[in-house]
């Protein structure tokens, strides 16, 4: 039984972000847990220890481009892949969010649910199933070869798209 | 028999018969009776100040009295037996024979004021009477005229009703320059309502992108919420993976239906909002609570203070009796242009905070006390006008936490076209255009600097009369 990717949807939307997590944990692969307050993202990030995290641009307190910032600041979470959500429409708008939207994807709202597990599961690729010996999984030729590496190889093969 | 002693002459002859002696005694009286009544009538005609003549059926003069003939210039022997022709004009003969005609023909006598041109060639105006003259036995032999000057009384009529036509004439041109200049101010009016539209129009611009964005969310809901739904249809009760707890279909179909809903109302709302507030209509006034259209006003730019970082605090009147009396009195308002009017200061607000901040909008009614209105008349203020010591006013604050109003420009922002934007950004029309629509609600708008930062724009309006 491989184990379920942990995803963080951080946006200030509460429908949305409870019908994310529905859509996704129904596959059976994923578990979510939302934050609807940007200002509480890095503290959920730090107990929940996503494997990915779903950001919304445009928050009343914080934009998604100042929360990544929190993230990356953190090296417990420097290589967590990241999505940005947006209903940002003009490209400038894009741009100036943040400054570091560019260099990370993003999923233009609304978005269709395959849309959204598409990109998931391009930036983690789904386990193969591990032996119960416990044999290495297949290591991701892009990354370092080292024990820091190694260890956070699970959990992060690739970023960027 | 007569008092007066009878003079006979004794003449020496046959017996005078008595008869006739008697005849010729009362013949005398009547003689000299007549010769009396002939005497007191020739002193009344020579006396009176008129102009009198008669004239016999043919036109000829009969008499004339002294008045009369100098006026004419004749002596009365000369004037007897003459006709109008001998003494007048042609043409004013024939009128004057027209007239005696009239009289003779119709028994009645006709009174008028007519020109009259003496021989000596002045021009007169004289009263004429002009009546029949009748013998014994009640024929007409002729008629009679007195006339008199009257010129000078004419003359004085002619003036007045020269001036009063003159007056009258003012009057009309006065009600033509009354309709032209109301139609002026329609059409000022008409300007003015045009000049309102185009700023707002600036601002839906601005206001559509957001929009856009709101309406995003509610259809991302929608979206996530359909495939939910396809899954929960598809998939029976009882399919379970990998442990998963059940789709719980009745509890969370339900959960996700009303997530839907409330989603589509939202964008309705938002979209709506707009749509309304772009339109193009007259002022139509109707009395309503102020705390909802700041509401709605809100709710209208809620995209820019997300973006912007502003939180919003619309602080509610205090005394809100939940059992069902709003606190506030109704102002008589022209919905979308008072949303004008908060929309442009909620703007200005945001863009005073660059970093973020806080907007906070709060309404109450107040009763105003006299130092209150003169302090604001004292600020120079000409709309204070618009409001007495005592009046029952609602007033609105909205503060801003943002970079305030430098002191030297504070008395410039109500000047068209003055703006502190960059060129391309704002036309500097807002304010002068805002306090224009609080003018057109007989209101008042002032702004000034908080002493904790920021600035706060204030408005008044007379509260709406209590409807039952």
């Amino acid at each position: 039984m491989s184990e379920k990717k942990r995803i963080l949807i951080v946006d200030d939307e509460s429908a949305l972000t409870m019908l994310v997590k529905l859509n996704l944990e129904k596959t059976g692969r994923y578990e979510v847990r939302e934050e609807n307050h940007a200002i509480k993202a890095l503290a959920a990030a730090k107990a929940f220890k996503p494997d990915l995290v779903l950001l919304d641009v445009m928050m009343p307190d914080l934009d998604g481009g100042d929360v990544l910032a929190q993230l990356k600041g953190d090296p417990q979470f420097k290589d967590v892949p990241v999505v940005f959500l947006t209903a940002t429409v003009l490209k400038e708008e894009v741009d100036k969010k943040g400054g570091s939207i560019g260099g990370y994807p993003f999923i233009p709202k609304p978005f269709r649910g395959e849309v959204l597990l598409d990109r998931i599961e391009k930036m983690l690729p789904p386990q193969p199933a591990a032996s119960a010996s416990g044999s290495a999984p297949a290591r991701d030729p892009r990354q370092p070869r080292n024990p820091e590496a190694r260890r956070r190889e699970d959990r992060n093969p690739s970023r960027g798209g | 028999m007569s008092s007066a002693p009878i003079k006979v002459l004794l003449v020496e002859a046959d017996p005078v018969d008595a008869h006739g002696l008697l005849y010729a005694i009362e013949r005398k009286r009547a003689e000299e009776a007549l010769e009396k009544s002939e005497a007191f009538y020739h002193s009344l005609v020579e006396s009176l100040p008129q102009n009198i003549f008669r004239k016999d059926l043919d036109g000829r003069f009969t008499f004339g009295n002294g008045r009369f003939c100098a006026e004419i210039g004749r002596p009365l022997e000369e004037l007897v037996g003459k006709t109008d022709a001998g003494f007048f004009p042609p043409d004013l003969a024939a009128k004057y024979r027209a007239d005696d005609l009239r009289v003779i023909q119709t028994g009645k006598s006709f009174e008028v004021v007519e020109e009259h041109v003496t021989p000596h060639g002045e021009k007169l105006y004289v009263q004429v009477i002009k009546s029949p003259v009748y013998d014994a036995a009640g024929r007409v032999i002729g008629t009679q005229g007195i006339f008199w000057d009257v010129t000078e009384k004419y003359r004085a009529e002619e003036h007045l009703r020269k001036a009063y036509a003159e007056l009258a004439a003012k009057d009309n041109e006065l009600v033509h320059t009354m309709s032209a200049l109301k139609h002026s101010h329609e059409e000022l009016i008409q300007a003015q309502l045009q000049l309102i539209q185009v700023e707002k129009l600036e601002s839906v611009g601005r206001l559509a992108a957001g929009v856009a964005h709101e309406v995003k969310n509610p259809l991302a809901i929608l979206v996530m919420g359909l495939e939910y739904l396809a899954g929960a249809c598809a998939a029976p009760v009882d399919s379970k993976a990998d442990g998963d707890p059940p789709a719980a279909a009745d509890g969370t179909v339900a959960t996700v239906i009303q997530a839907m809903r409330d989603a589509v109302e939202r964008a309705d709302a938002i979209v709506r909002g707009l749509v309304d507030f772009s339109a193009n209509r007259q002022l139509d006034l109707v009395a309503q609570d102020l705390d909802a259209v700041i509401a709605r006003s809100l709710l209208l730019v809620k995209h820019e203070l997300t973006n912007a970082h502003v939180t919003a605090l619309h602080e509610r009147s205090a005394h809100d009796d939940p059992a069902g009396e709003p606190a506030l009195p109704c102002v008589t308002l022209d919905t979308i242009k008072a949303q004008q009017v908060f929309v442009n200061l909620f703007m200005n607000a945001i863009y005073a905070m660059p970093a973020g901040g806080r907007l906070t909008v709060r309404a109450y009614a107040k009763r105003l006390t006299k130092l209150e209105r003169e302090t604001a008349r004292d600020e120079g203020s000409r709309q204070a006008e618009r409001f007495r010591a005592g009046d029952e006013v609602v007033i609105v604050e909205v503060d801003d936490t943002g970079t305030g109003i430098p002191p030297d420009k504070l008395a410039k922002v109500w000047d068209p076209f003055f703006t502190t934007k960059p060129t391309g950004r704002g036309t500097g029309l807002g304010l002068p255009v805002t306090r224009k629509i609080v003018e057109l609600h007989d209101g008042m708008i002032t702004i000034a600097n908080r002493d904790v930062g920021g600035a706060r724009v204030t408005l008044m309006f007379h509260a709406a009369r209590a409807v039952t």
